[in-house]
Protein backbone atom coordinates (compact mmCIF):
# COMPACT_ATOMS: atom_id res chain seq x y z
CA UNK A 1 0.00 0.00 0.00
CA UNK A 2 1.08 3.44 -0.65
CA UNK A 3 1.41 6.10 1.87
CA UNK A 4 2.54 9.03 0.35
CA UNK A 5 3.37 11.93 2.83
CA UNK A 6 2.03 15.61 2.17
CA UNK A 7 5.40 17.85 2.16
CA UNK A 8 4.80 20.43 4.62
CA UNK A 9 4.61 22.97 1.83
CA UNK A 10 1.40 21.34 0.36
CA UNK A 11 0.05 21.27 3.39
CA UNK A 12 -3.17 23.06 4.61
CA UNK A 13 -2.00 24.67 7.51
CA UNK A 14 1.28 26.11 5.06
CA UNK A 15 -1.90 27.19 2.70
CA UNK A 16 -4.19 28.72 5.65
CA UNK A 17 -0.62 30.54 6.33
CA UNK A 18 -0.30 31.78 2.74
CA UNK A 19 -3.83 32.87 1.98
CA UNK A 20 -3.33 34.81 5.33
CA UNK A 21 -0.50 35.88 4.51
CA UNK A 22 -1.83 37.46 0.89
CA UNK A 23 -5.06 39.23 2.28
CA UNK A 24 -2.36 40.84 5.16
CA UNK A 25 -0.10 42.30 1.84
CA UNK A 26 -3.54 43.59 -0.01
CA UNK A 27 -4.32 44.87 3.71
CA UNK A 28 -0.84 46.16 3.89
CA UNK A 29 -0.90 47.64 0.44
CA UNK A 30 -4.38 49.30 0.61
CA UNK A 31 -3.68 51.48 4.10
CA UNK A 32 -0.44 52.39 2.92
CA UNK A 33 -1.69 53.93 -0.67
CA UNK A 34 -5.18 55.26 1.64
CA UNK A 35 -2.23 56.89 4.14
CA UNK A 36 0.52 58.35 2.11
CA UNK A 37 0.76 62.13 0.88
CA UNK A 38 -0.70 62.52 -2.17
CA UNK A 39 2.87 62.86 -4.33
CA UNK A 40 4.68 59.49 -2.82
CA UNK A 41 4.52 57.61 -5.35
CA UNK A 42 2.28 53.85 -4.98
CA UNK A 43 4.99 51.63 -6.29
CA UNK A 44 5.35 49.34 -3.11
CA UNK A 45 1.74 49.64 -2.01
CA UNK A 46 0.83 48.00 -5.56
CA UNK A 47 3.28 45.56 -5.80
CA UNK A 48 2.23 44.46 -2.20
CA UNK A 49 -1.94 44.59 -3.66
CA UNK A 50 -0.96 42.51 -6.87
CA UNK A 51 1.01 40.30 -5.19
CA UNK A 52 -1.62 39.78 -2.10
CA UNK A 53 -4.64 39.23 -4.90
CA UNK A 54 -2.41 36.48 -6.39
CA UNK A 55 -1.14 34.47 -2.95
CA UNK A 56 -5.05 34.67 -1.86
CA UNK A 57 -6.33 33.34 -4.87
CA UNK A 58 -4.25 30.55 -5.15
CA UNK A 59 -3.66 29.80 -1.93
CA UNK A 60 -7.62 30.68 -1.25
CA UNK A 61 -8.56 27.79 -4.20
CA UNK A 62 -6.48 25.19 -3.19
CA UNK A 63 -8.43 25.43 0.00
CA UNK A 64 -11.38 25.32 -1.61
CA UNK A 65 -10.50 22.32 -3.65
CA UNK A 66 -9.11 20.70 -0.80
CA UNK A 67 -5.93 18.77 -0.36
CA UNK A 68 -6.41 15.51 -1.97
CA UNK A 69 -6.67 17.10 -5.74
CA UNK A 70 -3.08 18.72 -5.29
CA UNK A 71 -1.62 15.36 -4.34
CA UNK A 72 1.20 15.06 -6.37
CA UNK A 73 2.28 11.70 -8.63
CA UNK A 74 4.61 11.78 -11.31
CA UNK A 75 1.75 12.98 -14.13
CA UNK A 76 1.61 16.33 -12.16
CA UNK A 77 5.03 16.76 -11.45
CA UNK A 78 5.21 16.40 -15.42
CA UNK A 79 2.45 18.79 -15.65
CA UNK A 80 3.72 20.92 -13.54
CA UNK A 81 6.69 21.40 -14.85
CA UNK A 82 5.53 21.77 -18.16
CA UNK A 83 3.22 24.02 -17.24
CA UNK A 84 6.21 26.35 -15.71
CA UNK A 85 8.58 25.77 -18.69
CA UNK A 86 5.50 27.42 -21.28
CA UNK A 87 4.25 30.14 -19.32
CA UNK A 88 8.20 31.31 -18.87
CA UNK A 89 8.46 30.93 -22.49
CA UNK A 90 5.70 33.05 -23.10
CA UNK A 91 6.72 35.26 -20.65
CA UNK A 92 9.68 35.56 -22.38
CA UNK A 93 8.07 36.42 -25.81
CA UNK A 94 5.90 39.12 -23.99
CA UNK A 95 9.08 40.91 -22.49
CA UNK A 96 10.66 40.17 -26.42
CA UNK A 97 7.33 42.20 -27.55
CA UNK A 98 7.58 44.65 -24.56
CA UNK A 99 11.02 45.67 -25.82
CA UNK A 100 10.15 46.48 -29.41
CA UNK A 101 7.35 48.19 -28.59
CA UNK A 102 9.56 50.16 -26.38
CA UNK A 103 12.13 50.38 -28.86
CA UNK A 104 9.67 51.61 -31.61
CA UNK A 105 7.92 54.10 -29.18
CA UNK A 106 4.43 52.25 -29.89
CA UNK A 107 4.08 51.32 -25.97
CA UNK A 108 6.23 52.44 -23.39
CA UNK A 109 4.96 50.69 -19.66
CA UNK A 110 6.96 51.96 -17.00
CA UNK A 111 9.03 49.39 -14.25
CA UNK A 112 5.31 49.34 -11.96
CA UNK A 113 3.11 48.47 -15.20
CA UNK A 114 5.46 45.89 -16.39
CA UNK A 115 6.20 44.33 -13.09
CA UNK A 116 2.65 44.22 -12.45
CA UNK A 117 1.57 42.76 -15.86
CA UNK A 118 5.12 40.26 -15.09
CA UNK A 119 3.42 38.86 -12.11
CA UNK A 120 -0.11 38.41 -12.99
CA UNK A 121 1.19 37.01 -16.22
CA UNK A 122 3.59 34.46 -14.78
CA UNK A 123 1.36 33.22 -12.23
CA UNK A 124 -1.96 32.97 -14.28
CA UNK A 125 -0.62 31.34 -17.24
CA UNK A 126 1.44 28.96 -15.64
CA UNK A 127 -2.21 27.86 -14.06
CA UNK A 128 -3.83 28.10 -17.51
CA UNK A 129 -1.21 25.84 -19.09
CA UNK A 130 -1.03 23.30 -16.39
CA UNK A 131 -5.01 22.94 -16.49
CA UNK A 132 -5.34 22.90 -20.14
CA UNK A 133 -2.38 20.00 -19.73
CA UNK A 134 -4.71 18.22 -16.97
CA UNK A 135 -7.83 17.79 -19.23
CA UNK A 136 -5.78 16.35 -21.88
CA UNK A 137 -3.79 13.92 -19.70
CA UNK A 138 -0.34 14.01 -20.77
CA UNK A 139 2.46 16.57 -22.17
CA UNK A 140 2.74 14.73 -25.76
CA UNK B 1 -0.67 3.28 -26.15
CA UNK B 2 -3.02 0.44 -25.46
CA UNK B 3 -3.70 -0.69 -22.17
CA UNK B 4 -5.60 -3.62 -20.61
CA UNK B 5 -5.66 -1.91 -17.12
CA UNK B 6 -9.79 -1.64 -16.92
CA UNK B 7 -10.05 -5.25 -17.73
CA UNK B 8 -7.02 -7.09 -14.87
CA UNK B 9 -8.62 -4.14 -12.60
CA UNK B 10 -11.95 -5.55 -13.48
CA UNK B 11 -10.57 -9.22 -12.63
CA UNK B 12 -9.34 -7.90 -9.55
CA UNK B 13 -12.23 -6.33 -8.29
CA UNK B 14 -10.68 -3.22 -7.67
CA UNK B 15 -12.16 0.49 -8.52
CA UNK B 16 -9.93 3.19 -9.89
CA UNK B 17 -9.56 4.95 -6.57
CA UNK B 18 -8.22 1.87 -5.27
CA UNK B 19 -5.64 0.98 -7.63
CA UNK B 20 -4.81 4.81 -7.52
CA UNK B 21 -3.57 4.41 -4.03
CA UNK B 22 -2.35 0.69 -4.15
CA UNK B 23 0.53 2.46 -6.67
CA UNK B 24 0.42 5.43 -5.16
CA UNK B 25 -1.21 8.03 -7.96
CA UNK B 26 -3.99 10.39 -8.38
CA UNK B 27 -7.47 8.49 -9.60
CA UNK B 28 -7.03 10.67 -12.71
CA UNK B 29 -3.59 9.35 -13.66
CA UNK B 30 -5.34 5.85 -13.59
CA UNK B 31 -8.28 7.30 -15.64
CA UNK B 32 -5.91 8.43 -18.28
CA UNK B 33 -3.90 5.39 -17.96
CA UNK B 34 -6.57 3.23 -18.50
CA UNK B 35 -8.03 5.55 -21.50
CA UNK B 36 -4.29 4.71 -23.20
CA UNK B 37 -3.76 8.96 -22.93
CA UNK B 38 -1.07 9.22 -20.34
CA UNK B 39 2.31 7.52 -20.84
CA UNK B 40 3.55 6.00 -17.78
CA UNK B 41 7.34 5.67 -16.48
CA UNK B 42 8.43 2.68 -16.45
CA UNK B 43 8.87 2.94 -12.88
CA UNK B 44 4.63 3.35 -12.59
CA UNK B 45 4.00 0.91 -15.03
CA UNK B 46 6.02 -1.85 -12.94
CA UNK B 47 3.97 -0.84 -9.90
CA UNK B 48 0.99 -0.97 -11.98
CA UNK B 49 1.55 -4.42 -13.09
CA UNK B 50 2.35 -5.82 -9.97
CA UNK B 51 -0.59 -4.54 -8.32
CA UNK B 52 -2.89 -6.11 -11.24
CA UNK B 53 -0.63 -9.17 -10.63
CA UNK B 54 0.52 -9.58 -14.35
CA UNK B 55 3.76 -8.15 -16.42
CA UNK B 56 3.85 -4.89 -18.23
CA UNK B 57 4.00 -6.88 -21.69
CA UNK B 58 0.69 -7.72 -20.94
CA UNK B 59 -0.89 -4.27 -19.79
CA UNK B 60 0.95 -2.30 -22.45
CA UNK B 61 0.57 -2.77 -26.11
CA UNK B 62 2.20 -0.06 -28.91
CA UNK B 63 0.29 0.13 -32.54
CA UNK B 64 3.50 1.50 -33.77
CA UNK B 65 5.59 -1.09 -32.28
CA UNK B 66 8.61 -1.78 -34.78
CA UNK B 67 11.14 -4.50 -35.00
CA UNK B 68 13.38 -3.64 -32.40
CA UNK B 69 15.62 -6.93 -32.04
CA UNK B 70 18.80 -7.24 -32.70
CA UNK B 71 19.62 -10.16 -35.69
CA UNK B 72 22.95 -12.03 -34.20
CA UNK B 73 25.03 -13.69 -36.73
Amino acid sequence: MSTQRQPFFKSRPWISVMCIFGILLIGTGMINMAFQPDDTPTGLASLFISTGFVLTILSGFRLWKGEKIYMQDERTKRIGAYGLSWSWFLTFLVLFGVFWADYLHIWSPDAQMLSVILILLMGISAKGFQAYLFRKGDVD
Amino acid sequence: MQTRIKEFRAKRGLTQAELADLVGVRRETIVFLEAGKYNPSLRLAHQVAKALGTTIDTLFSFGDEGDYTVNEE
